[in-house]
């Protein structure tokens, strides 16, 4: 009889959650969704970009909301997609049918955004994702801007930085190895990065792949010592990044090392780490302290009140998320609407300079005929004394590279 | 036998019935959302059924659906990107493949028992997500495959609202339904109720243990291989990561499990509730604190698991199924000795 009280109890609770999602919520403000993995593996990237959206929208909404609709203001609906991709899906629909959305940011995660972004184009709903695939905006949808640079740019960015070493600091070396983790965001980079320091007269020794969240990289770190690798490029997210780096310090092995974003520039990075960090160097999205932040005051008080609120400098998921909203909000303005068709149409012809609109490098925001924002170019940073720091392209910045790296 | 009559009459107009029901929703459901969950329910339940074919009624814990739903998946886009054929036609080919690897890898590890059984099955489907990302000009690699919505077209089976998806799901979802009825009261499903309570026993009165094992795997692995068909032309989007993990193959299980094994039911009833719970409590809580969704989730599990262990079915049922009676395990010791 328990047992069959609890089924009925089970059943009915599932139902009584079931009916208050209908309900629809009162249509005063404009309606943002944020798609991000709060929880699972990729929590860490999620809530980072959760944080700065909603930093972004508490800016936008104290400084008296979107003009060109009298003030009103931003309600940010977030959804949590996990990190499994059928669940995010999901997710994203329940946005879409119960909230009227003049727009969607976020799902970091390519394979992520691959998933959600059907549903987003059926439902006609602008989607701005800081995603990095290659082949994100090749698929024609119309709703998609990817308004940060491509996995295969940061393959380019990093051999182009090896040769600037070269030339400005006298690196002496020649022989690459490139490691990374098996996955669309470690394939598509690492593509890049061969054929870049293959093309500026580098030799890759090696090139290995190792699957994400292993346990043991010793075996991976010897054969690239073994391989004699005066220059290491490796793709992975802060577990592994810490892994393979904590290894090669325990190995006596200390090549200069030129991350591939994700791991190698989040705060959590130094905290385990600690001082092994400092001087390595990473391709990134988006950096802190380029010109373009910095010259604008709106900017810098993201910035600083990110600090304030966060402890850590604004990593690049973080800065990322809160130029989208901003991108997004001027794309209203000028839409002087909510409406998601007109404000996919504002957001297709649109030319940003200014602002934290603008925050990603080099400070300029138009997207192409696919959606893709045509100006953006990655940047790489360096560890110094707890804080990542910009280091190149030197037209970014005025910021010296430390060398020699110890 | 009037009873019986009566009995059938009754059951085939509570078919009638249901059938009306469930083809008529759609026209009452218009929120996409809610349709959307109708339809994961669906595929999500055949790949159960498949499951519980090997994992239910022969006894035989698989880990390692995930391959087989994965290799649907996998047909089914490639026969459409890459040969110009309906996915149709690749699921197909994707559940023929399925039932090859089932036929062949069963007929290796469906000689080990019980948790050497189950650990090949979980290294089967690592086996097969490395070669998915390792042929990657036939797979994509990791970075997996996109189907681009091309606009309504049949023969891609692309369509402009979700409801045409929903009926192909419902009518998988029939088939399975249909599937587990038929071996559940075929001479297949009693030698599979034999081997279950006790494989020794089974072999001594006649029963070709590896024949039967070998045909309920294949069988198995079809109606999941079909279940991923379906997935991968409805949502479109798949990598080995996400399509080919143990979380993928647990989700399954555990459906069946939750429902209630060997019970024509159980997995259905399973759908019904652990994807709609997946999805409410990260409505719910998910917003609360990151991860609280998941353990208001679990802890749900673990409550269904302490006290229904047979599955939520057989509480909800008045009277023991027929099945039930025959449900209590062999003697454990004798079979892991004969395994020894």
């Amino acid at each position: 009889m328990t047992k069959k009280l609890l089924s009925l109890v089970l059943v009915l609770t599932v139902v009584a959650l079931a009916v208050p999602l209908y309900a629809s919520a009162a249509v005063k403000t404009v309606n943002v969704g944020l798609l991000a993995t709060i929880s699972g593996d990729l929590s860490e990237v999620g809530n980072m970009g959760a944080n700065a959206a909603k930093l972004a929208v508490e800016h936008i909404n104290a400084a008296g909301g979107i003009k060109a609709l009298g003030g009103a203001k931003i309600n940010l609906i977030i959804g949590d997609t996990t990190s499994d991709y059928s669940q995010s899906v999901l997710v994203a629909q329940r946005l879409v049918n119960n909230n009227k959305l003049s727009g969607v940011l976020g799902a970091g995660v390519s394979g992520m955004a691959l998933a959600v972004a059907p549903v987003l184009e059926r439902a006609g709903v602008p989607f701005l994702t800081a995603a990095v695939a290659d082949n994100l905006t090749q698929l024609g949808y119309k709703y998609m801007f990817q308004f940060c640079p491509k996995g295969s740019q940061f393959g380019n960015m990093q051999a182009e930085f090896l040769k600037f070493l070269q030339d400005k600091y006298g690196l002496p070396a020649k022989k690459v190895a490139i490691v990374f983790e098996n996955t669309a965001y470690g394939q598509s980079t690492a593509k890049g990065i061969r054929q870049l320091a293959e093309k500026h007269g580098f030799e890759v020794v090696i090139e290995e792949s190792y699957p994400k969240n292993f346990t043991d990289a010793a075996p991976l770190v010897t054969k690239v010592k073994a391989a004699g690798a005066q220059v290491v490029f490796p793709v992975s997210y802060t577990n592994d990044a810490a892994l393979i780096l904590g290894t090669m310090k325990a190995m006596n092995y200390n090549p200069v090392i030129i991350g591939g974003g994700a791991g190698f520039i989040w705060p959590e990075f130094y905290k385990t780490l600690g001082k092994n960090a400092e001087g390595v160097f990473s391709v990134g999205s988006w950096s802190w302290d380029t010109k373009n932040v910095l010259g604008h005051p709106e900017s810098v008080a993201a910035v600083k009140a990110w600090e304030t609120k966060y402890k850590t400098f604004m990593p690049e998921m973080a800065g990322e998320m809160y130029t989208a909203m901003f991108i997004l909000k001027e794309a209203i303005e000028q839409a002087k609407s909510a409406d998601p068709k007109a404000i996919r149409d504002a957001l297709a012809k649109i030319k940003i300079t200014d602002g934290p609109g603008a925050m990603m490098q080099p400070g300029v925001v138009e997207f192409d005929q696919y959606g893709w924002n045509k100006h953006v170019h990655p940047t790489i940073i360096q560890w110094q004394n707890g804080v990542v720091r910009t280091v190149y392209p030197v037209e970014d910045t005025d910021n010296k590279v430390m060398w020699p790296v110890k | 036998m009037a009873d019986s009559q009566t009995e059938a009459r009754k059951r085939s107009g509570l078919a009638v019935l249901l059938i009306m029901l469930v083809s008529l929703l759609p026209l009452v459901v218009q929120h996409g959302y809610v349709l959307r969950i109708l339809i994961m329910i669906s595929y999500f339940a055949v790949a159960s059924y498949g499951w519980d074919v090997i994992g239910g009624y022969a006894g035989q814990l698989s880990l390692g659906q995930a391959a087989f739903f994965s290799i649907g998946a996998y047909a089914a886009a490639s026969a459409y990107l890459i040969w110009k054929l309906s996915p149709a036609v690749g699921a197909l080919a994707g559940v023929g493949l399925a039932a090859l690897l089932a036929l062949g890898l069963g007929s290796l590890v469906l000689r080990l028992r019980g948790p050497y059984f189950t650990l090949s099955t979980l290294a089967a489907a690592e086996v097969v997500r490395i070669l998915l990302l390792h042929f990657k000009s036939i797979t994509g690699g990791a970075e997996g495959r996109v189907i681009p919505y091309t606009g309504f077209n049949l023969s891609a089976l692309q369509f402009a609202t979700d409801r045409p998806y929903y009926y192909i799901a419902v009518a998988l979802l029939a088939l399975a339904i249909w599937t587990s009825y038929q071996v559940s009261r075929s001479r297949l499903g009693f030698q599979l109720a034999a081997i279950r309570n006790d494989e020794d026993a089974a072999e001594s009165v006649g029963i070709n243990l590896m024949s039967a094992k070998v045909k309920a795997f294949v069988i198995s692995a079809c109606l999941t291989a079909l279940a991923g068909a379906f997935y991968v032309i409805y949502d479109r989007y798949i990598d080995p990561y996400s399509t080919c993990s143990s979380e993928v193959s647990v989700k399954i299980l555990l459906i069946a499990l939750v429902g209630g094994r060997r019970s024509i039911w159980g997995p259905l009833l399973g759908a019904v509730l652990l994807i709609p719970l997946t999805e409410l409590t990260n409505a719910y809580f998910a917003s609360i604190r990151a991860g609280a969704s998941m353990v208001v989730y679990s802890i749900i599990l673990i409550i269904v698991v302490l006290y229904a262990p047979d599955g939520l079915i057989r509480v909800l049922r008045r009277r023991p199924s027929r099945g039930a009676v025959t449900l209590q395990p062999g003697p454990k010791g004798r079979n892991s000795h004969a395994s020894a």
